[in-house]
């Protein structure tokens, strides 16, 4: 007889078998899954008043000619491109007006030419008039490039629309976005997938306020 | 202002935020049986990714976008300290084989595809591309929306929406491939 058969418990702790830790990681994904129902259920309760009435002031913008123009850095381009897909390409009711500020060759020729900080307020001093709508899209809120374009959308009279993560970074504390959604987390996907179905419902929001 | 194909009932009908929410709680909630497959197709990944693979991604409809969120999310990740890897979102064309064209040229038997088809095997450039892919060798993944129809023949891993709507089909598909991501960063820690 072994000292481990005698004292099971002080042998050496085996690796676990792969059987457990494919059983933790399946748990854990299923967790995560679940986690973001949950999170976008938070968003309707702590915003839903908000984005309802962020969607009537927009309604009223679109009926009064207004154009969308919406921006954003990384991961948030595709969300940007997106939002400009649904409004302007809608799967059911009216298809309104809408930009993404995400063409690469004005992008990298501000960049290039002007430094990244003014790749979208640059385009929205060429494109945007007074009642416009722009909309930034960011994970951490602290993009200075969008910082600048909310300087000059406000300058231009425009309706500021930010979406952001918590705790809400420099958009939050500049005090120049008009209708501001914080994403209840700081996780960057979780605040990435909050951030789809926040632009998703006011999408919605605005077609049936329409 | 145009007015496209309309449900009439539905765009007079006045909705609250959270009744628009709360139509995403059951699709997404169904993301968690999905979570074998995802598993598997991150050690998939992470096993031809080792051993030098591209990801290659396409998509149509409102997975071209997404196409490109998870190139991006690949090779400059958002969570600082983890791996950038290769990937790369196919140019789209007009006509369904322009992915089969770019996969010819860019693609290898190690390399890995993931399609995004919300419209299933509906969706005939991703079904095309992740058919050729299939054939020559590539793993191939497809996000599809509720019915994946022949996708499911040339995916060797497959998550599919149950809805209907396709934005929600879209933030479901978000969360599948953040996990797919993730998991592929954990299978890849051991290298």
């Amino acid at each position: 007889m072994t000292t481990e058969s005698y004292y099971p418990f002080l042998a050496e702790p085996e690796e676990p078998a792969p059987e457990l830790l494919a059983a933790d990681l399946l748990q854990c994904t299923a967790e995560k899954a679940r986690e973001i129902v949950r999170l976008r259920l938070e968003v309707a309760a702590v915003d839903g008043d908000r984005l309802t009435s962020c969607a009537t002031a927009l309604a009223a913008a679109f009926r009064s000619g207004a154009r969308l123009f919406v921006f954003g850095n990384g991961g948030s381009v595709t969300d940007a491109e997106q939002v400009a897909r649904v409004f302007a390409e809608p799967p059911w009711g009216l298809q309104l007006p809408a930009i993404a500020l995400t063409d690469p060759a004005v992008v990298t020729a501000l960049a290039n030419d002007a430094g990244f900080e003014t790749v979208f307020a640059r385009q929205l001093a060429a494109l945007a008039r007074p009642g416009d709508v722009a909309l930034g899209l960011s994970t951490s809120g602290g993009s200075g490039n969008l910082l600048r374009a909310f300087e000059v959308a406000a300058h231009r009279h425009m309706i500021t629309v930010g979406l952001t993560g918590a705790p809400g970074g420099a958009m939050a504390e500049s005090g120049q976005v008009e209708h501001l959604f914080i994403a209840p987390s700081s996780s960057v996907h979780r605040i990435q997938e909050i951030q789809a179905t926040t632009y998703h419902t006011l999408w919605e929001l605005i077609q049936r306020a329409l | 202002m145009r007015r496209t194909t309309v449900k009439d009932e539905m765009t007079h009908e006045v909705m609250s935020a959270a009744e628009i929410i709360e139509r995403r709680a059951l699709p997404g909630a169904a993301l968690a049986s999905a979570s074998a497959t995802l598993t598997a197709a991150s050690q998939g990944m992470a096993d031809r990714f080792r051993r030098g693979a591209t990801l290659l991604t396409f998509g149509e409809g409102g997975g071209l976008s997404d196409a490109h969120h998870i190139a991006v999310e690949f090779v400059h990740p958002a969570v600082v300290g983890t791996r950038a890897l290769p990937a790369l979102a196919l140019h789209p064309e007009t006509d369904e084989l322009c992915y089969v064209r770019r996969l010819n040229v860019l693609a290898g038997p190690n390399d890995i595809a993931i399609g995004v088809a919300p419209r299933g095997a509906e969706d005939l450039a991703v079904l095309a591309g992740l058919s050729a892919a299939h054939d020559r060798g590539l793993l191939t993944v497809a996000l599809t929306g509720p019915t994946p129809g022949d996708l499911g023949r040339v995916a060797d891993h497959l998550v599919s929406v149950p809805s209907l709507d396709p934005l929600v089909i879209k933030e479901v598909h978000v969360t599948a491939y953040h996990l797919l991501w993730e998991m592929t960063q954990l299978f890849m820690e051991g290298s």
